[in-house]
Parts: C-alpha cells; structure tokens; sequence
C-alpha cells in the first residue's frame, strides 16, 4: 500500500506531470476561492506538513531532504505555500468586501494612525531579535555542508547550481546556455523593472485584491510560483546524478541509464514528414524554423492584437502593448518548449551549431 | 498586520510587544551563550585535560617511588645532617651576617647608580662620536686651506675629547662598584658558602623529586588555569593549546594547488614520541615504532616529517572525525561508531590509511628503493608483485625494465605436451599447488556450463596458437646419454638446486624468493620430455636466454642423471583435453571475425578458413584478450602494450573510478582492492555482459595474507604531490646498493648466501653447517672489487669442501660491475681499486710471521694449494693462496684480531684478542707479520706491489 503510494509520488512528479499539475492547480487555486478560509487552510496545509514529514521516513526521501544545502528548499517550500495563502485570502476578502461596498480591509484599518515609533520599529525589532536567534541556531544545529577541496578532474554528481539559481539550472536542460543563462535572466531582471511602467492600472494600490487584477496577479504568479520556486523545487528535489530525473522516494542511483535521443524541427519537418534528407545549406534546412521563431516573437503579437488580445492593445497603447507581449512570450518559451521536449523529444527549433546559434 | 482582527487594536496591547522582546532577547542570550559554548568545547581540550591528569597520577605514582628511595639515601640523609648543623652555626653569627647583607645593599645601590650613569654618558659618547666624525668629514670637503681645517678639526676634536673624558670616567665609576659589589658579596659567600655546597648537593640527589613536583604544579588546573582557558580569554596564554609541526617540504595536494603540511595530530596524541607512555591508550599511546620515527635520532624525525606524509588523513584537523581516521577493520569500525559518531568520510579524497596498511606510504618517497628495512608488509608485497608479475599486465613505476614474470613460450611445442599445456592453462595449481600462474578460466564470470564450454573452446585455441608459432629449440638434437637416476638424486641435492627449487616438500603457504623462486619439481616427469630436460640442466641459456636459472657447469653425464632423476618425479600423465566442439568455435571466431567485418564478411571468411586455421587465429586474439604475452615471450606480441590499468597511482585513485557494480563489499577503496585480489571478476556479477565485455583479470589464489599485502601494496601506489626535497633521493653509493640488491633480488642469491643479514635458505637442507654456503656479510670489506668481478663472470672454487657449487650466471659486465659495487658500497668500502701491502723489508717480520703461522697450526684447517691429505672435508678451511688476490689486504688483521665480529658463527678461532684484550704483548705485530705471511703465500715471486692483474697473465694461486 504504502508502496503504491510512493511509486505513485514518484509517477506523479515526473517533470511534465510536475508542471502541468502545478499551473492546474494554480488556476484551481484562482477559480475555487473557498480553501483560502483559514480553517479550510488549516487543514490543507497540516495534509501536506503531515504527508512531507511522514515522507521523511522514506530513507531515499530523507536523505535529500535533510541534506543541509537543500534545508532553504525545504523550509521555501512551506513558507511559499503560507505567503501564496496569505496573499491570496486578503485578497479574495478584499475582492468581497468591495463588492459589498465597503472597500478594502486596509483602507479601513489606516484610519487608526500610528507612530512610526514604537510601534513600527519595536515590532522590526523584534523580527530582527528572533531571526537571529533563527540564524544562530541554524548555525550551530546544522554544519557548513562543506566538502572536499574542489578537483578539476572530478565534479560533483549532480553538479547543482546554489538553490536560488535552480530555476535557471533547469533552463539550460531545454535552451543554450547562451539563451538559458544570459537571455532569460536578463529578460527576468529588465522585465521585472519594466513591470511599473507596464501595468498603470492603478486598482490594487495599497490593498490585495483579485479580481481587479486578474491577468496581472494570474500571470505574475505563473511566472514566479511555477516557472520559478517549482522549478527550483524540481531542481532540488528530484534532480539527481547525470541530471536524470527521479522521483521523491528513488534512490539517486549514478548508475541509471535514460534513453535521451533527441530530435531537431529541421529533422521533423524534411526527414520525417517531407521524406528527403536534410539540404546542405544551413540556412535553407533551419528555414522552417527561422521562421516560426520569427513568426512567433513579431508576427504572433500583431495577430493576438487584433483578436484574442484586442482589449489589451487598446488599453495600454501599442508601445505597452508589445512591450508587455514581447516579455510575455519569451516567459512562456520556457513552458512551450519544456512540453516539446517532453512530448516529441524536441531539442532545438533552430539548429545552427556551424555558428553556434541554437533556439 | 492587516490580518489581525481583533477587538484593540495593536497600540492598545503592548504587552504583546514587550513579551515577545522580552523571550526574543533571552532566546539569543541563550542561543548566543550555546555558540560561545559549542564554539569553545572541543574534543581536543578534553583530551588534554585528561592527559595532563594522567601525568599528575603517573607523577605522584613515581614520587612515591623516588620517596622510598630518598628515604633510604643514607648520603643524603647525612647532608641533611651537615646542613642542620651549618644553619646551627650560622645563626650563631646571626649579627655578622646581618652586617654583611647591609654592606651588600650599600654596594648594590652604589652599583646601581654607577651603572646609570654609565648608560647615559654612553649614550652622548656615542651620539658625540658620530657628529665628531660628521664634522671632520665636512670640515675636510669643506674646501678650506689645509691651516683653517686643522684648526676647525682641533676645536671639534677638543668638544669632543670632553664627553669622552666623561665616557671614560663613568666607566672607571662602573667598575669601582662592581668591584666593590663583588666584594661585599663574596664576604656573605664566606658565611653562607658551606651551607649552600650543601643545598646544591642535596639539590642534585633530590633532583628527580623536584622534577616530578614540578611536573605535578605544571599540570594542576587551578583557578589560574581556569581563567587562562576561559573563552575569549583563551586567546592570550591558554594551557590548553593546539600543538602543531609546519612542514614546507611535505605538501598536500588540494587539486588546485599544493600546500605545505601543518600536523595537528600531536594536539590529542600527546604521548606518541615518549616511550613513557606505551602502556596507555589512544590516544596518549607510543608510536610503536620510535626507532623508525618521530624520535630526533630516527631517520624520521618527528620535525621534518610529522605525521600525516605516512598516515594521511587530513594534517589541519583537530577532531577525532575531521582527522579522517580510518579504522583497520569492522570490529573497530563499530566501536568507533559508538564512541565517536564515527561514518565512512565522503569528503576527502584521501583519508587516512587503516594501521594495518600504514606501510603503503613508505614507497611515496622510497619508490628507488628495491626493499625497505623495517616494512616488512610491503617488501612482502613487492616480492609478490614480482613473482605474480603484476607489471605484465598493469604499468607500474619502477618495473619498466624487469623482465617478464614467466618462461619464454616461442619453443613451447620442444619442451611440454600440449595435452599438459591444455591441463595447465585450465587450472596451474591442478598441477602444481605453489605456482604463482594465475587461473583465466571456469572463474566466477565464467562458470555456467555454456560459459565452460566456451572456455575450452578457448584454452584448445590458446595452445593451437602457441604451437603454431612454436620453433625448434636451438639445441644440439643429441641423444641424451643413459644416466643414473640414484647419481641425479645426488647431484640435485648436493649441487645446490634445493636453493632454488624443492623436491617433494608440501608447504604450507606458497612462497616467493629463496627455495620457492624456482618451480618445485614435483611432476616434472609429467611436463617436460627428457631431451628437453638434458639440454636445459646442461646450459639452460640455450633454450630461454633471459632466463634466472643459473648453468651448473654440469658434465654431459652429470647432467643425464640429472634427467634421469628428474624424469622419475611424475604423478600421472595429464588427461587429453574434451573433445573440441566445432559449432563453438565457429561462433566464436565469428565473433571475433565481427569485431572489423560485417556479419556476412565474417561469415564468408570462417567458411574459407580450416579448423586449424580458426584455432591458430582464435588464440591469437585470445592471448591479446588475456594478456598472456605481459609474462611469458610469445611469437607475434614483440610489440603489444599492457592490456591492464596502469597502476602507478592507483592507490590515490578516487573511489568514484572503481566500479563496486553488485558486490557486497563497503564502499572503500581497501575493500575494493582486497576483493580483486580475492576475487577479481566478481563485480560482473549481476550485469548483462557478453564475453568480450566481461572481465579477464585472472586469479592468483591469493590467501588471505596475500590479499591483504597486496592491498598495502596498492595503496602505496600514490600519485607524486612532494617536491624533490621530500624524497629520499639516493647518492652514488646508494643508488649502487640499490642496483646489486636487484640484481641479487632477481637472481634469487639469497637462496644460498646470506646478504643484508637475509636468506641462506639453502641451510634448511643442509645437515652439517659446515656445508653452508659462505655468509657474505660484510663481502664488500673483505674481498678485491677485481677479482669479485672475475668470479661472479667465473666463479672458480674457494672452498674446495663444499659441494654446492656457484652457478655460473653469465653476468654481463654492466651487471657483474653492479654487483661488486652494491657490496663495496655496501661496506664502504673502496671501489673499484684499493691498494696492495709491500713485501715486507723487514727479514725479522718475515720470520715472526712464518714462526707464529707454523705455532697457531694454521694450516691444520687452512690449505696452500691442495688440502693436507688426513683433514675431514668439513673441517677445511678457504686455501690461503688465493689471499693475495682475492681478500683486501687491510681486511686480513681486522679478520685476525676478531673473527667472530666480522662473521659471526665462523669457526675461525680468535688468536690473538680476547674479549678486545691482547693475548700477547706484541699482538698487533704478530698480527701484521701473520698477514704479510698468508699474502706471501701467494704472492707471485716477481710480483709489483699492486696485485692487479694484467691480461694473460694468471698470478700464482688462481
């Protein structure tokens, strides 16, 4: 029984899996508002303490867990978890509260004015006081995971990324390091600026709310709850030796051997459906890809501005409009080829390794 | 703070607040206190309590001791006596004393102020001398007429001559007082000096006592000790401190960069360099080899060498588990794991080597040389490595040049039946129990029925092969003549052939040098035909010209009744190998055919090719495969590489880089090694593998021992990280002691001779010691470098008595030069010339050596050419003739004043010492004369004083 169990844990958090379960359950989350009531939390949240602690008596999940690099992992795991919930009830409260008329929680509560002194800066003060002492237990209760002296001829296996930089680490299974390490992470970093001069709806200043943020709160939190935190927890957790994906409760075995025969568009396209075998001219064979990353990147926000998105396009302005798209598509590139991958070992739309250029 | 509903808002209910500031600041106190704590209590200062206490209670054990002994001093007791009566005296003149001590307080403030005084006008003095010096230099430069500059200098020198007048003045004052001091002093040493000759006096019989006091207050904790050990304070004088030994030369290889050695070790093992503390446990135990190290007279002194250069591990660490200790087996393993945590490390490479393979760090700085005095294991393991010839198959630093471990196989087909050579293969210790060939087949890989069948397929191609490329041996094809197997028994045990072989015997373990270098002979009669066996014995270099086996200088029947005899020694002909099955070796040639054809050009090809043809191709992929070529001289693999692992720097290979597969085995680098040896293919068991995939190390049947040798032996296989100043780099002289103990070790000479203080393994077979053969002790001393060179080429006999003869090895002269050199430097002695004594002038020497010859009856054991007819053969004594050019001549008295130094156990009696004291007032020219005697012996009559000899021109007596 328990066997079945974990052999379904283990099924289940195969990455497509993994991921596709992780936006269901996000959308779940937006649609049935219900489980943010705090009892109904309470119970969720103590489901899923008892289910990861009762795991910890599976050596093979144990092992991981405690391993002292990856207790951040660990304790991210459930304080994302609470922040997602606190986030989200104030601000489905919120959404009904001023669909009573009576405004947000927060506009009521700053009629009462404090002073800055002592009730603010007692309170940080405290904060400060017990996260040091958090700091220092840490310190004491769990050593430096130091290792051996690093060797040019023996890399660690896994080779893993610090835990923060997970997410990115799983990037660069499914792009160049050239796109996955410099691209991304510095559309990450400019997007994020840009946010502000992006998103002038002025709804949801100084309270939570939802539904007057849907697309914005919806798409923010795809980006960072599943493309990133999940990512870095996959990257954790069920990365394992050579790269090789493994369940929670698999033993991390060197050894494992996975088929990993992987196929280009260009492979697709002549060989498999045209029947001819790849031309000579680079160019000529990355064609069909060329063009649909073009297509993709200029051509698709040109269409979506005049259907499916129209009412954005006319909001924001065009220069907002493809800015906004353009971040929008590169986050869901991501997503797009994670599932090619999974689906049709697709590894590159773009195959240019003559000049080292591969999308 | 949205989220708290409730009734106050939070600035009414500040108590929370100061609640959660209150228990938040006692949490850190604590948490900040326990860091202080954890920080501070380390296992280290617990071990140094615990060994001062010890020493505490070992002192006053032995103060009781020295008490008792004290107490019974009757010496001391009357000083004790003598002082009391002093002080009695003394206080007498209490007034006289006291008047004295006033006097002395007087002369020292006196003294006191003179020296000051002296300081300070020194000080100008000195200061005046520099701008003295200054301004002449400038007043000369200055320039002025040479009238104007002298008197310029004059004034200077006239301001200057005042503060030296000072100066000079401060020091007579200075010695006044000094004087006056030591005057006063001296009048109290008047009063008090009996009674002081005495304290000291006591003092040095009571010496010990006050040692051990001080010992016990050295180790005491007080209140004092406490605070220097507090926390924090600790950092200004603590008792308790880390003790280390930086080692620029020793270095440890962290990857990236190599960084000096800095051993703590001697933090916790505080004991390990004093023999006081050999009865005590870990930690505080002996170093059970202090002659060997640690001590300053050792050659490995504990302050160029440290600790972890030999017992690795991690030089820097200060707990018991960071040190990386290693324990030497489960039982440790678990007792550690109960008392201290102790877990197999993950992270560092090298962890220190379990006790019983400590050796296997000698040779990361002795790798020149051949054996080590004092590790015993690893020469063990070396001697095995040479025998099992190792170096065959895996490349091994230091084996390049040696010769390949088995007999040369291109004449195979004149020697053996290929009914044995199948036999043989299959299993070698079938036929023989103590051969060091290893086994390639029916072996834990290969022992499923198919895979049997396969084998024999494969061993019936393996000798078709060898046959195939087998030519005649160059010998003349003679008749061998009748011989007498009674005459051959003879001969074989006389003429020494025990020193290598054995007959007959069952030993208990499988041995590697001495009586075991050779095969035993037991079934020869079953292996070998007779022709070949008589051309062999005659001159053995015919047939395998590399070969150990020396020529006996047999005659042609000599050696028939060698054969003879040797041909009785059989114990049932070998079975003809199964019937070979033609289907498999099909398959397999086509598999081999497969590896550079496609399947349907292999099979074309095997269908154009005859069973022979199969057969002889198949073998030859299959002596590639097994390597057979890495021991044995095959036709065809003049030119083929190792097919093994180089080993060179496996012991520091990482274990990530060995395959564990299925064993059931720890995770350790020693384990894995031990099961290899033990059972080399075992970590194919569980895996989907053909046969060309699998493993082929074969199996030498090591016993446990062995294995476990040969595991130290791995490990001392480490890469190079230490600069050329830690090695022990040899001199000249070293590295010629170096090159003969090869030579001695590959010819196998201790089988006979005594060398080093080893072998004579010979004497086990030999009834009467009389017929030893020689212990060369001390040979480099003894013997002329020329004619030790004629006689290794030729050796010629000296004792006439002896039947063991020397074996003629045919020694180049490169060897034969090596040899002599490795026992002149050996014994420090002069290589290659030394000089000859004259003829003595002296007529009155002469005849006191021919007087003094004829009374010690010399020649009642000794001979001068022929031995004296009415001698037993086992009292004969080396022909005196042979002196002049064969022993060195400043050897002679040496030998004459002490036989029994030089040669322990001679039977040549001491004439003219006993016990170092001269039996004769003239012993030492008796000696000289008897000397000069015994070299006349021989002495050609027209002779020059150098006894080399010329070309064609044989001295008398040889």
């Amino acid at each position: 029984m328990i066997e079945m169990v974990k052999g379904f844990a283990n099924w289940i958090s195969l990455p497509y899996y993994f991921v596709t379960l992780s936006v269901v359950i996000l959308v779940a989350m937006l649609v049935f508002k219900s489980w943010t009531r705090p009892r109904n939390f309470a119970i969720l949240f103590s489901l899923f303490a008892a289910a990861f602690f009762l795991s910890c008596l599976d050596a093979n999940f144990r092992i991981i867990v405690v391993k002292a690099d990856n207790l951040p992992i660990a304790g991210m795991l459930f304080l994302v978890i609470f922040f997602v919930w606190l986030a989200l009830k104030q601000a489905f409260d919120n959404d009904e509260r001023i669909a009573a008329g009576k405004g947000p929680a927060e506009a009521e509560e700053s009629k009462d004015k404090l002073l800055c002194w002592p009730h603010l800066v007692y309170t940080e003060f405290i904060c400060l006081i017990l996260l040091t002492v958090v700091l220092v237990l840490w310190s004491i209760i769990v050593q430096a995971p130091i290792e051996q002296p690093a060797n040019l001829t023996e890399s660690p296996n896994p080779s893993k990324a610090p835990w923060y930089f997970l997410g990115l680490q799983e990037m660069l299974v499914y792009y160049d390091p050239w796109i996955a390490g410099v691209l991304l992470p510095g559309y990450i970093i400019v997007g994020l600026m840009a946010i502000p001069y992006i998103d002038t709806n002025p709804k949801g200043n100084g309270y939570y709310t939802f539904r007057e943020r849907r697309w914005e709160v919806s798409l923010f939190l795809f980006g960072f709850v599943v493309l990133w935190i999940m990512l870095i927890i996959l990257g954790t957790f069920l990365r394992g030796p050579n790269w090789n994906f493994f369940g929670p409760f698999e033993y991390w075995d060197v050894h494992r051997v996975e088929p990993l025969v992987n196929i280009h568009l260009s492979d697709i396209l002549w060989v498999k459906m045209l029947g001819v075998g790849l031309p000579k001219n680079m160019f000529l064979r990355e064609i069909f890809g060329i063009v649909v990353t073009l297509l993709y990147l200029f051509g698709l926000p040109v269409l979506l501005a005049r259907t499916w998105a129209r009412r954005f396009y006319v909001k924001m302005g065009p220069a907002r409009y493809h800015v906004m798209m353009n971040l929008f598509l590169m986050m869901m590139s991501l997503p797009i080829k994670m599932y090619l991958r999974w689906a049709f070992n697709f590894k590159y739309v773009v195959n240019l390794p003559e000049i080292f250029f591969n999308i | 703070m949205a989220v708290i509903h409730s009734d106050a808002p939070p600035v009414h209910r500040p108590w929370r607040r100061h609640v959660g500031f209150g228990a938040g600041s006692a949490l850190l106190l604590a948490g900040t206190v326990w860091m202080i704590y954890f920080d501070y209590a380390r296992d280290w200062k617990g071990y140094q309590r615990d060994f001062r206490r010890m020493e505490i209670d070992k002192a006053q054990e032995r103060l009781e001791e020295v008490g008792a002994r004290l107490d019974a001093d009757q010496e001391l007791a009357r000083l004790e006596d003598e002082r009391e009566q002093a002080t009695a005296e003394m206080a007498q003149r209490a007034g006289e004393l006291e008047s004295a001590r006033r006097a002395l307080d007087e002369a020292e403030k006196a003294f006191y102020v003179a020296e000051q005084e002296w300081k300070v006008e020194k000080s100008h003095y000195d200061a005046r001398k520099y701008e003295f010096e200054e301004a002449r230099r400038h007043i000369m430069e200055s320039g002025l007429d040479e009238a104007a500059r002298d008197a310029a200098v004059a004034q200077e020198a006239a301001h200057f001559k005042h503060y030296e007048d000072r100066y000079v003045a401060s020091v007579r004052g200075l010695e006044e007082a000094t004087t006056a001091r030591d005057a006063a002093a001296a009048e109290i040493k008047k009063r008090t000096g009996r009674q002081d000759d005495l304290r000291k006096r006591i003092a040095q019989i009571t010496a010990d006592e006050e040692a051990l006091h001080r010992t016990i207050e050295a180790n005491r904790e007080s209140l004092k000790t406490l605070l220097l050990n507090a926390p924090v304070i600790d950092m200004a004088a603590p008792t308790l401190k880390i003790e280390q030994v930086i080692l620029p030369h020793l270095l440890s290889d962290i990857n990236f960069t190599r960084i000096p050695k800095v051993d703590r070790c001697v933090t916790c093992h505080k004991g390990i360099a004093d023999s006081k503390y050999r009865q005590e446990g870990q930690p505080f135990t002996t170093h059970p080899a202090l002659d060997l190290y640690l001590t300053d007279s050792s050659p490995h002194p504990y302050n160029r060498f440290g600790c972890t250069v030999c017992h690795q591990g991690l030089d820097r660490a200060t707990s018991f588990i960071s040190a990386m200790h290693t324990p030497r087996g489960e039982e440790q393993e678990h007792a550690w794991a109960h008392d201290h945590g102790w877990a197999e490390p993950h992270y560092w490479d090298s962890p220190q080597l379990p006790a019983q393979h400590a050796q296997a760090a000698c040779r990361t700085c002795h790798i020149q040389d051949v054996r080590l005095k004092g590790a015993d294991r690893y020469n063990r393991g070396l001697d095995i490595l040479e025998k099992a010839g190792c170096y065959g198959c895996h490349k091994i630093a230091g084996y390049e040049e040696q010769r390949k471990a088995g007999p040369s196989l291109r004449h195979i087909a004149s020697k053996v039946k290929a009914d044995w050579a199948y036999r043989w293969i299959e299993d070698p210790k079938a036929y023989r129990p103590t051969t060091w060939m290893p086994r390639f087949f029916h072996l834990t890989n290969t022992s499923s029925p198919d895979d049997r069948a396969r084998s024999q397929t494969e061993i019936d191609a393996i000798v078709a092969y060898l046959w195939a490329r087998s030519t005649p041996a160059p010998a003349p094809s003679g008749r061998v003549p009748a011989g007498d197997s009674g005459r051959g028994r003879r001969l074989v045990s006389d003429k020494g052939c025990l020193g290598c072989h054995r007959i007959g015997e069952k030993p208990a373990e499988r041995g590697t040098f001495g009586r075991d270098f050779g095969p035993a002979l037991d079934r020869v009669g079953d292996k070998v035909s007779a022709e070949w066996l008589f051309e062999w014995v005659r001159d053995p270099r015919r047939y395998f010209p590399q070969t150990n086996m020396p020529d006996l200088r047999l005659t042609d029947q000599e050696a028939a009744d060698v054969t003879a005899y040797l041909m009785t020694l059989r114990g049932g002909d070998p079975e003809p190998p199964p019937p070979a099955s033609t289907e498999r070796l099909d398959a397999v040639t086509a598999e081999f055919l497969m590896a550079k054809l496609t399947s349907r050009q292999a099979q074309e090809k095997l269908a154009s090719m005859g069973t022979e043809e199969k057969k002889v191709f198949l073998g030859e992929k299959l002596v590639a495969r097994y390597g057979c070529f890495g021991c044995h001289d095959i036709a065809g693999f003049e030119q083929a590489l190792p097919i093994g692992v180089e080993l060179s720097n496996e012991g520091t290979k990482l274990i990530t880089r060995l395959d564990f597969g299925f064993a059931d085995i720890p995770h350790t680098k020693p384990a894995w090694f031990l099961q290899k040896m033990k059972d080399p293919r075992v970590f194919d068991m569980g895996k989907v593998k053909s046969p060309q995939e699998k493993l082929k190390m074969p199996d030498f049947g090591f016993t446990d021992e062995e294995a476990e040798t040969m595991v130290t032996l791995i490990l001392s296989m480490q890469k190079d990280v230490l600069p050329m100043e830690a090695h022990r780099i040899l001199d000249e002289r070293e590295a010629a002691v170096e090159r003969g103990r090869r030579i001695v070790q590959d010819r196998n000479c201790r089988g006979c001779h005594v060398i080093d203080g080893e072998g004579g393994a010979i004497r086990e077979v030999i009834a009467d010691q009389a017929y030893y053969p020689p212990n060369l002790i001390g040979e480099g001393a003894k013997v002329q470098s020329d004619w030790l060179f004629d006689f290794l080429k030729e050796p010629e006999p000296i004792r006439p008595w002896l039947t063991v003869t020397m074996p003629t090895f045919h020694f180049d002269d490169r060897n034969a030069t090596d040899l002599v050199k490795h026992f002149a430097a050996a014994d420090g002695a002069p290589f290659p010339f030394q000089s000859a004594s004259p003829p003595a002038q002296d007529a009155e020497a002469v005849r006191l050596g021919k007087r003094t010859f004829d009374e010690f009856k010399c020649l009642s054991c000794h001979t001068v050419g022929a031995p004296a007819p009415g001698i037993a053969a086992a009292d004969l004594a080396p022909d005196l003739t042979l002196a002049w050019t064969r022993l060195r001549h400043d050897w002679i008295s040496k030998w004459l004043r002490d036989p029994q130094r030089l040669l322990p156990g001679t039977r040549m009696p001491s004439f003219f010492y006993s016990e170092d004291q001269p039996l004769y007032p003239d012993a030492s020219e008796r000696m000289e004369a008897v000397s000069e005697h015994v070299l006349s012996l021989g002495r050609p009559r027209s002779a020059a004083s150098s006894p080399r000899r010329t070309p064609g021109q044989d001295p008398a007596g040889r």
